[in-house]
C-alpha cells in the first residue's frame, strides 16, 4: 500500500498487513525493510562523514564500512594500507602518535559523544602529515583515514593528488603500469603470507575483472562454431519431457541453450537410435511442433544441447564443465570434475542461480566440492555418469559424461621417471626400464575432457583465475583437496612467443611437449575491459611458479620451520605425480621407479623435505644432486673418466662442481664431487639489464600484435615479469630482426654494452671458478663447461651466434679469463647439447648405467636412502673441501669457512692483477669506490679513480677479510664485488 | 496526570510548531502541552512565525476563556499570556568567554588535532551560526557543548520534569526535526541521549520522536553551492541518518517523508527562510498526539523491533480525510477542522464586518444584549481575526496550495490573486465559490469540505442572501450565555460563533 515514505526499491511491502490509510504500522526491519531500500542518486558523495550525527563520524562510517565489501571507505583504506605495507619501498617514513586527551572542551564532547569507553587513540603520520588514525576501543578498533590529508603522489603514488584521498593501489591508474604491477604483486603476497581474512581486501588477490577475453555476453549461435552444435537434428517428444521451461527468466528474442533432464536424455537418446542411417550432417532436422519449439543439437559423441528461441526470455548459459583424466579403467581411481560459471567470474558461482553437481552411481566414493569463489572441484574414485544442473534448486537437466576406455596393463612395463626442478621449470624424463635408449621427455598430454561449451574457451587466465589449485589448461591441479590451505598457488607462465607461433615452449612441468603450448595468453588480448595493469599483474601473478620454486630453492631457511615450504612442494609434487601417473596408466604401465635432482644449493633440511615428500611416492626411489646428475650424463656421453669441472649457469643460480670419479672401499667407482659452489648469479643479471634497456628488444616484442607492446611501462613490466627461460626463447625466436643488428656490425650501442657486461659477469664466474680450482689445489684433467641453463641461452643471442654455442671470440674471453684465475690448464668449452635442461634428468636416468660401466663387479648403484642425506653416502663421500665451498643457503648463515686459498694473500702475488684482467679495464670509467662495511657505490668519484685505484680498493677489501692468516667467506665476496660493478654499470647507463 | 512535551527542532520544527497551534484551536489536537523550539538560526522565519502564531493562540485563549467548544481549549506553553521567547527557545551553540557564541568548529576547539584529523578544514570554517547547513556532524558537536541542565532553558525543563516524576505523574517528551538538513538531524539524537541520560531511568518518563524524511527541495542559486544544505543530498544523508538512529533510546519514532518532493524557494536562514506549510508538518504533531494516547503498558512493551513507525496512506501522491491518523476510538479530525474553517470564513466574511462597522446593528438587541458596550470587543476582534486570516486560514490554504516553486513573496500574491477577503466574504454561500476555494488545488486532498446538496428534506438550499439570514438566525437561536467574569464580550461572541458553525456544519457537512 502506499505509505508517507519516500520511494523505496523493490514492490514488496514494509510491512505485510499494513494496508490502511491513517494508521501507524511498525517496521520490524528497519535495515531491510527501509533504509537500505530508500532510492538515492548515484552521484558520489565526498564527504559523506559530515552527515552524520556525530563528532565521530568518520569512525562511525569505517565501522560501518568494515561489513561492507565495496566502500569508497574501504577503497582509501586500503591505499593507507598499502602505504603501511609498502613503507620501506617507497621509503615512507611512518610515525605512530598517541592521542592525549588532555581536559578541553572539545576532548570533553569528544569523550561524551563516543559510544563507550575510548582505550587509546593514535594519530599515523606519514612524513609528519597527519594521514589516519587508530581506534582502540569496544566500539570500533581499526585504523580509519584523516578527514584531510595533502600528500605527493612523488612519495606514494596511489596518492591521488586531484581527490586529496589515498586510491586502492589495486586500483589507481595514477602511477605507471611498472609500479602499478609490482605494487599489486607485492600486495597480494602480503595478503597472502599475512593471511588476511578481512574481507575489505579480498581485491587483492587474483582479480576476476581481469577476465577479459570471454566471449560476448550471448552465447554463440549455433551456426558459429560452438562444439555441441556441429550436427542438428530434432526429436518429436514434448519439451516438457527433456527440459524444464524457465521462460520467466528470458527476454525478448534471445536464445537459449539448456541441458536436458535425465528422462529427456534417455528419450531422445532412444529415439536418435530409430533414426536409421543418418549421421552426421546428414542427419534431418525439423522442428518441434508449435507450442514447444525446439532444436535439438548433437555433437559428434552425442551430446545434446537443445536450442530454444522463446518469446520472452533472458539467456541462461551453462557452466563450464570439464572432467580429468580423459579415460576411464577399473584400476584407475582418480577422477576429478570441475565446473565453473563461465558467464562473468564477477558473478560469483555461489551467488548465481546455476549449480551443477555430479551424478555418480551408487556407492562411488565422492569428494568435495572443494570449492572457490568461482568454481567446484569434485574428486571420485569413478567416473560420474553425467554432471546435473540446477537453476534456483530446480534441476534443468544434465550434461552427460562420455569417456573413453583407456588402454590395458602391460604388466611387463615399467618405468623409471626422473624429475629435475629447476629454478625455473621443471623437467620430467622417463625411460622403459633397462633401456637406456628409450631416455625422452615424458609428454603430459592434456587429458581434460570438456563436456559443455569449449567455445567460450575459458582461456588459461580465465581459468587459473578459478584457482590454480584445481584446474590449470593441461595441468589438472587436484592437490588441494588433499591439502586444504589456500594461501599457495602453482601457475605457469607459457613463454610469449607460444601465442603468436603456436610453438613449444617452457612451462613448469618441462616435458618435451610443452604444457599450455596451444593457448593464447588473454592477459595481452586487447579485447574485454580491464586496463592494462591488470592484464599485467596478472600476467606478473603468472609468473608465480618461479617465485614458488624460487622460494622453495631460495627462500628464507626460516621457512622451513613451518610447514608452509612444505606444503607448497607436497602439493606440487603430489600433482606432478598425478600427471604422471595419469600419462603412465594411459600407456598401459603401473610400475614405475622415481629418480629426482636437487640443486646443490638446496640445504638440508629442504633436501630432507624433498626426500620425505617422494617418500610418499610408490616404488624405488633415488636422489643425487643436479651435479651429479650431470656427472653420470657426461660420463655416459663423452665417456669420459677424468675428471669434470662442470659450470652450470642457469637461470637463476650457478652451479660450479668439479667431479671425479673415485674408487669406494668396496671397489665400486661412482661419480663423486670434488667441489660445489652455487652462486645466486646468473642469467638473471641479463634479464635486469634488459628491463632497464628494453628498447634493445623493442622489435622483439613488437612480433606480439596489439598496442600493448608499444607500451614502455608493458614491456617493462613484462620482463620484470618474465622468466630467465622466457626470455631467452623471445630474445631468440625473432632472430631475424634481432640478429640483424648484430650481422649489420653497427651493434646499437646499449647491445655492445650488454655484451661487455656479459663478458664481465660471465667472466666473472669463470675467473671465480679458476680461483677456487687454484685455491683448492684440485687439478682436474680436463674442465668442462656443461652449457645448460638459461644464462647461456642468453648469451646466444647477445653475441647473435643463436646456435646454441658461444662463438670463438667469446670461448676466448672466458677462457683467458679462467686462466688468468687458474694458471694450469686451459678451459674447454664443448658444444651444448640441445635440450641442456633434459640432460639432467637424462642423467638421473644414466646413473645406474654409467656405475655399471665403470664398477667391474657390475653392481648398480647404491640408492641413496630417501631420508638420508644427512648422514648417507652422499655426503660422506663428498671431499671435505667441497664442502665447505658451497655457498648454498647454509652458506648465508655467515658461517665463517677457513680455506686454504689464504696462503695466497699474503704471498707477494699480485693478486689485483689477477682479480682484474684485463679484458675488464674498459670499465675503468665505472668507478667503484665501496665502503669498509658494504657494497655501496659512490657514484662522484669517476674522476679520481683510475683502475688501478678500483684494483687497490678491492684489494684492501680482501684483506679486511683476512683473520688470523685466514680469508673469511660469508658469501663469494668476488660475486658481491662483481655485482657492485654490474649495478654501477646499469646506473651510470640509464 | 501526564505531562506532555514537544521539542521541536530547525525550520522543520518551527512549522510543526504552528501546526501543533492550528491544530489545537481547531481542537484536532487536544492535550496540554509544553513546547520548547531549539534552533541555531536565531531569526528563523518559520520560528518567527510559529512564536507569533503561538503568542495570537495564548492570547485568545487569555480572550475567550474556559468555553465549551473544541476550540482554543487546551494550553500551549505555560500560563503566560505571552511567551517570551527565549522560555521557550535553545540556542545550540556553544557560549564563548567573551558572553557571545562560537561561530565555527574552528573558532570553537582551536587548532585540535582531533578535529583536524576528523573534519576536513572546509567544514571546520564553516560558519554554523545560522544552521549547519546539512553538516550535522558539526551540530552534534555544538548542541553537545552548548547543552548544560543548569541554564536556560533546560533548568526550568528539568525542574518540572522532575517534580513530575518525583509525583508519579507519567512525562512523555517528543522530539520533532527532519533528518535530512543539518539542524534537526544533528541535534534530534543528540538531545534525545541526553534526555535518556538525565530521566532514562525513571520508569515514568518515555521518548519519542517524529523525523521527518525528505519532502522538500529546493534549486541552490548558482555560485551559492557551499551555502546551502544540497537536496541532492537528502536521500543519502537521510540513509545514514536512518542507520545511526537505529541505536537511539527512543520508545517510538514516527517517520514521516514524502515520495514527491514539493520546491520552495532557497533561502540560507534567518527571516528570509519562510517556507509553506506541509501536510507532513501537521501529520507530525498528529504522531505526538498518538505517542501521547498510547496506553502506558503498551509503550513499556514496545520492543526494539516496533521502534520505527510509518503512516499508511490511501493513494500515492494525495491527501484525503482518511489518511490523518485518527486517536483510537475518535473520528473527529475531519469535523473539528472543517468546522473550524467555516467559523474562522464566517467570522471574518460576515460578523467581523456586522460586529465593527454596522452602526446599525450596533443598537440592535442582539448586540446590546450580547456585546453591550465593551471599549475593547474591536481591538479583541483583532486578535482574532488577524489569527484567524494570517495564520489559520494562511496555513491552511498553505496545506491545500503547497505553492510549489514559488517564493515567499509569491506566495502572499498567490492569496492575494485568490483575493481571500472576496473569497471569505462570499465563498460561505456560495457553492461553487466555496468548493474553488477549498478544492484540492494541487491535487492533495481535504477536498470533502463541500456545500452539502439539498436533499429537499429540510436541508438549506443555499443562497447567498439567505445564508446571511442562516447566521443570523442561527445567532439569535444561541442561547445567551453568562457572562463569565473575567472575561470580555469576545468570549460569547466566539461561543455564538462556534455555535452557528456548528450547525452549520451540521446541516450542510455532516454526512
Amino acid at each position: 500500500m502506499a505509505s508517507f515514505l519516500p520511494e523505496l526499491e523493490g514492490t514488496s511491502p514494509i510491512v505485510t498487513g499494513a494496508t490502511r490509510p491513517g494508521v501507524w504500522y511498525n517496521i520490524h526491519d528497519i535495515t531491510n525493510d527501509f533504509i537500505d531500500r530508500i532510492v538515492t542518486p548515484t552521484s558520489e558523495i565526498n564527504d559523506t562523514s559530515s552527515f552524520i550525527p556525530n563528532m565521530w563520524a568518520r569512525i562511525i562510517l569505517f565501522k560501518k564500512a568494515q561489513a561492507m565489501q565495496e566502500n569508497p571507505l574501504n577503497r582509501e583504506l586500503r591505499g593507507l594500507t598499502a602505504a603501511l605495507v609498502l613503507r620501506k619501498l617507497y621509503n615512507i617514513n611512518v610515525e605512530f602518535v598517541p592521542y592525549d586527551f588532555a581536559n578541553s572542551p572539545i576532548n570533553n564532547v569528544a569523550k561524551t559523544l563516543y559510544e563507550g569507553n575510548i582505550d587509546s587513540l593514535y594519530f599515523i603520520k606519514i612524513n609528519s602529515i597527519t594521514v589516519a588514525g587508530f581506534m582502540k576501543s569496544g566500539d570500533y578498533t581499526g585504523f580509519f583515514t584523516s578527514a584531510c590529508y595533502a600528500l605527493s603522489s612523488k612519495l606514494i603514488p596511489w596518492y591521488n593528488e586531484n581527490t586529496g584521498i589515498f586510491d586502492d593501489p589495486y586500483r589507481a591508474e595514477t602511477f605507471g603500469i611498472y609500479d602499478s604491477a609490482l605494487i599489486k604483486g607485492a600486495l597480494r603476497s602480503w595478503r597472502d603470507r599475512m593471511n588476511i581474512q578481512d574481507p575489505i581486501f579480498n581485491n587483492w588477490q587474483h582479480e576476476p575483472s581481469i577476465i577479459c577475453t570471454f566471449p560476448s555476453d550471448r552465447i554463440p549461435s549455433l551456426d558459429d562454431q560452438h562444439p555441441l552444435s556441429i550436427y542438428t537434428s530434432a526429436v518429436d517428444i514434448p519439451v516438457k519431457n527433456i527440459f524444464i521451461e524457465r521462460g520467466e527468466y528470458f527476454a525478448d528474442d534471445d536464445y537459449v541453450v539448456l541441458p536436458i533432464n535425465s528422462k529427456g536424455y534417455e528419450d531422445i537418446d532412444t529415439y536418435l537410435k530409430t533414426l536409421n542411417g543418418t549421421t552426421g550432417t546428414n542427419r534431418p532436422a525439423f522442428k518441434i511442433k508449435p507450442g514447444g519449439t525446439v532444436r535439438v543439437e548433437i555433437d559428434k559423441e552425442n551430446h545434446l544441447v537443445f536450442e530454444k528461441k522463446y518469446s520472452k526470455m533472458e539467456q541462461i548459459e551453462l557452466p563450464a564443465v570439464c572432467i580429468w583424466p580423459n579415460f576411464k579403467a577399473d584400476d584407475w581411481g582418480d577422477y576429478y570434475v570441475w565446473g565453473c560459471k563461465y558467464e562473468k567470474f564477477t558473478n560469483r558461482l555461489e551467488n548465481n542461480d546455476i549449480n551443477i553437481e555430479p551424478m555418480y552411481e551408487k556407492g562411488i566414493t565422492l569428494g568435495g566440492p572443494i570449492k572457490s569463489d568461482y568454481s567446484r572441484t569434485w574428486h571420485c574414485n569413478k567416473q560420474p555418469l553425467c554432471v546435473k544442473v540446477t537453476i534456483n534448486d530446480n534441476e534443468v537437466g544434465v550434461i552427460p559424461v562420455n569417456v573413453a576406455d583407456g588402454n590395458g596393463i602391460d604388466v611387463n612395463l615399467q618405468y623409471e621417471i626422473s624429475i629435475d626442478f629447476g629454478t625455473t621449470h621443471t623437467v620430467v624424463a622417463r625411460k622403459i626400464a633397462g633401456d637406456d635408449t628409450s631416455i625422452s621427455h615424458l609428454n603430459i598430454h592434456d587429458r581434460v575432457i570438456w563436456m559443455t561449451s569449449k567455445t567460450h574457451n575459458l582461456s588459461l587466465t580465465e581459468r587459473v583465475a578459478t584457482d590454480i589449485f584445481e584446474f590449470m589448461e593441461r595441468d589438472f591441479m587436484p592437490s588441494r583437496g588433499q591439502l586444504d590451505k589456500s594461501d599457495s598457488r602453482l601457475a605457469s607462465f607459457p613463454t610469449l612467443y607460444k601465442r603468436k607461433t603456436n610453438q613449444q615452449g617452457h612451462a613448469p612441468i618441462l616435458d618435451g611437449v610443452a604444457v599450455l603450448a596451444k593457448k593464447e595468453m588473454p592477459p595481452y588480448s586487447l579485447t574485454g575491459s580491464a586496463s592494462i595493469t591488470d592484464r599485467i599483474a596478472d600476467a606478473i601473478e603468472k609468473m608465480s611458479h618461479k617465485v614458488f620454486v624460487e622460494k622453495l630453492k631460495w627462500g628464507h631457511p626460516n621457512d622451513n620451520t613451518e610447514n608452509n615450504t612444505n606444503f607448497e612442494l607436497t602439493a606440487y609434487i603430489h600433482h606432478l605425480m598425478k600427471l604422471i601417473k595419469a600419462e603412465m596408466r594411459y600407456d598401459g604401465c603401473t610400475k614405475f621407479k622415481i629418480r629426482w635432482a636437487y640443486p646443490i644449493a638446496m640445504n638440508q633440511i629442504r633436501q630432507d623435505t624433498l626426500s620425505n615428500i617422494f617418500g610418499d611416492t610408490p616404488g624405488d626411489k633415488r636422489c643425487i644432486s643436479e651435479s651429479e646428475a650431470i656427472a653420470y650424463f657426461f660420463d655416459a656421453s663423452i665417456n669420459s673418466a677424468e675428471p669434470n669441472l662442470i659450470i652450470d649457469i642457469g637461470g637463476g643460480t650457478t652451479d660450479i662442481t668439479l667431479y671425479s670419479k673415485d674408487k669406494i672401499d668396496d671397489g665400486k667407482q661412482k661419480a663423486k664431487p670434488g667441489l660445489e659452489c652455487s652462486l645466486r648469479f646468473a642469467g638473471n643479471i641479463c634479464k635486469e639489464y634488459l628491463i632497464k634497456h628494453k628498447d634493445i628488444i623493442t622489435d622483439n616484442l613488437n612480433y606480439f600484435s596489439g598496442d600493448l607492446v608499444k607500451s614502455k611501462e608493458f614491456i617493462e613490466a613484462l620482463l620484470v615479469a618474465m622468466p630467465e627461460n622466457t626470455l631467452s626463447v623471445l630474445l631468440s625466436l625473432h632472430s631475424g630482426k634481432f640478429s640483424g643488428y648484430v650481422d649489420s656490425n653497427v651493434p646499437i650501442p646499449k647491445l655492445e654494452e650488454l655484451r661487455k657486461l656479459i663478458e664481465f659477469a660471465y667472466g666473472a664466474i669463470f675467473y671465480y671458478s679458476g680461483l677456487m680450482l687454484s685455491a683448492a689445489g684440485i687439478n682436474p684433467a680436463r674442465a668442462e663447461i656443461f652449457c645448460a641453463g638459461n644464462g647461456w641461452g642468453h648469451v646466444d643471442w647477445v653475441f647473435g651466434s643463436n646456435n646454441k654455442y658461444l662463438s670463438n671470440d667469446d670461448n676466448n674471453v672466458f677462457k683467458s679469463v679462467f686462466t688468468t684465475a687458474y694458471k694450469k690448464i686451459p678451459l674447454t668449452i664443448n658444444n651444448k647439447p640441445d635440450k641442456r635442461k633434459f640432460e639432467v634428468a637424462k642423467g638421473l636416468l644414466l646413473a645406474d648405467s654409467v656405475f655399471n660401466k665403470n664398477n667391474t663387479n657390475n653392481q648398480k648403484a647404491p640408492a641413496r636412502p630417501v631420508a638420508g642425506l644427512n648422514a648417507g653416502a652422499g655426503v660422506s663421500s663428498r671431499i671435505p673441501l667441497a664442502k665447505d665451498f658451497v655457498i648454498g643457503e647454509d652458506g648465508f648463515k655467515a658461517k665463517n669457512v677457513a680455506i686454504p686459498f689464504v696462503t695466497r694473500i699474503g704471498d707477494g702475488n699480485n693478486l689485483i692483477d689477477d682479480f682484474m684482467p684485463a679484458v675488464f679495464k674498459q670499465y675503468d670509467k665505472f668507478v667503484l669506490s665501496l665502503t669498509d662495511n658494504d657494497a655501496a657505490i659512490n657514484h662522484n668519484n669517476t674522476a679520481i679513480l683510475s683502475s688501478d685505484a678500483i684494483k687497490s680498493h678491492v684489494q684492501s677489501l680482501l684483506r679486511k677479510n683476512v683473520k688470523d692468516g685466514k680469508l673469511l667467506i660469508n658469501e663469494p665476496l668476488f660475486i658481491t664485488i662483481v655485482r657492485v660493478a654490474i649495478n654501477k654499470i646499469w646506473k651510470l647507463a640509464l | 496526570m501526564s505531562r506532555y512535551y514537544i521539542i521541536t527542532i530547525g525550520g522543520t520544527g518551527a512549522r510543526c510548531l504552528e501546526s501543533l497551534v492550528h491544530l489545537s484551536a481547531s481542537g484536532v489536537f487536544d492535550k496540554n502541552v509544553s513546547v520548547l523550539h531549539i534552533d541555531a538560526d536565531k531569526d528563523n522565519g518559520n520560528w518567527g512565525r510559529a512564536f507569533t502564531a503561538l503568542n495570537h493562540y495564548k492570547k485568545i485563549k487569555h480572550l475567550i476563556g474556559t468555553n465549551n467548544t473544541d476550540f482554543f481549549r487546551h494550553n500551549i506553553g505555560e500560563g503566560a499570556i505571552e511567551e517570551r521567547r527565549d522560555d521557550i527557545w535553545f540556542y545550540p551553540l556553544p557560549e564563548n568567554e567573551e558572553g557571545g557564541y562560537y561561530t565555527s568548529l574552528n573558532n570553537f576547539s582551536g587548532n585540535s588535532e582531533l578535529t583536524e584529523i576528523l573534519f576536513t578544514s572546509g567544514i571546520r570554517a564553516d560558519k554554523w551560526d545560522i544552521g549547519f547547513k546539512g553538516r550535522s556532524s558539526l551540530g552534534s558537536i555544538a548542541t553537545a557543548q552548548a547543552f548544560e541542565w543548569n541554564k536556560r532553558p533546560w533548568d526550568k525543563l528539568r525542574s518540572d520534569i522532575t517534580t513530575s516524576l518525583s509525583n508519579s505523574k507519567e512525562v512523555r517528551v517528543f522530539f520533532i526535526g527532519s533528518i535530512f538538513g543539518g539542524t534537526g538531524s544533528s541535534i534530534f539524537p543528540t538531545i534525545g541521549k541526553l534526555f535518556d541520560n538525565q530521566f532514562g531511568a525513571n520508569s515514568n518518563f518515555f521518548l519519542g520522536g517524529s523525523i521527518l524524511l525528505p519532502y522538500f527541495t529546493y534549486t541552490v542559486p548558482n555560485g551559492e553551492q557551499d551555502n546551502y544544505a544540497k537536496p541532492a543530498d537528502f536521500l543519502v544523508k537521510t540513509r545514514q541518518h536512518m542507520d545511526y538512529y537505529k541505536s537511539l533510546p527512543f520508545k517510538k519514532i514516527y517517520m514521516l517523508g514524502e515520495t514527491e518532493r514539493k520546491g520552495v524557494s532557497a533561502s540560507i536562514g534567518a527571516k528570509d527562510q519562510e517556507n509553506p506549510p506541509h501536510h507532513l508538518e501537521m501529520l507530525a504533531i498528529l504522531a505526538a498526539n498518538n505517542f501521547f494516547e498510547l496506553n502506558r503498558d503498551n509503550i513499556i512493551n514496545i520492543p526494539p523491533t516496533d521502534k520505527f513507525s510509518f503512516l499508511g496512506r490511501k493513494t500515492r501522491g494525495k491527501v484525503i480525510w482518511e489518511d490523518l491518523p485518527e486517536l483510537p476510538g475518535k473520528q473527529v479530525n475531519e469535523t473539528k477542522l472543517l468546522t473550524f474553517t467555516t467559523m474562522s470564513c464566517s467570522f471574518i466574511g460576515f460578523w467581523y464586518k456586522l460586529l465593527r462597522d454596522d452602526k446599525y446593528f450596533k443598537r440592535s438587541e442582539w448586540y446590546i444584549k450580547h456585546i453591550g458596550k465593551d471599549p475593547d470587543i474591536d481591538k479583541n476582534m483583532e486578535v482574532l481575526k488577524e489569527y484567524l486570516e494570517d495564520y489559520f486560514l494562511t496555513w491552511l490554504l498553505g496545506l491545500h496550495v503547497q505553492c510549489g516553486e514559488r517564493d515567499k513573496k509569491e506566495y502572499k500574491d498567490w492569496i492575494l490573486e485568490a483575493d481571500i477577503y472576496k473569497v471569505i466574504e462570499t465563498c460561505l454561500f456560495s457553492t461553487e465559490i466555496l468548493k474553488d476555494f477549498l478544492k484540492d488545488v494541487s491535487g492533495a486532498g481535504l477536498n470533502k469540505l463541500k456545500w452539502r446538496p439539498s436533499d429537499g428534506k429540510g436541508g438549506y438550499v443555499p443562497k447567498e442572501e439567505d445564508a446571511y439570514d442562516f447566521l443570523w438566525k442561527s445567532a439569535c437561536d444561541t442561547e445567551l450565555l453568562e457572562r463569565i467574569s473575567g472575561y470580555g464580550s469576545l468570549s460569547r461572541v466566539f461561543h455564538i460563533l462556534c455555535e452557528t458553525s456548528k450547525k452549520f456544519m451540521d446541516i450542510n457537512y455532516s454526512s
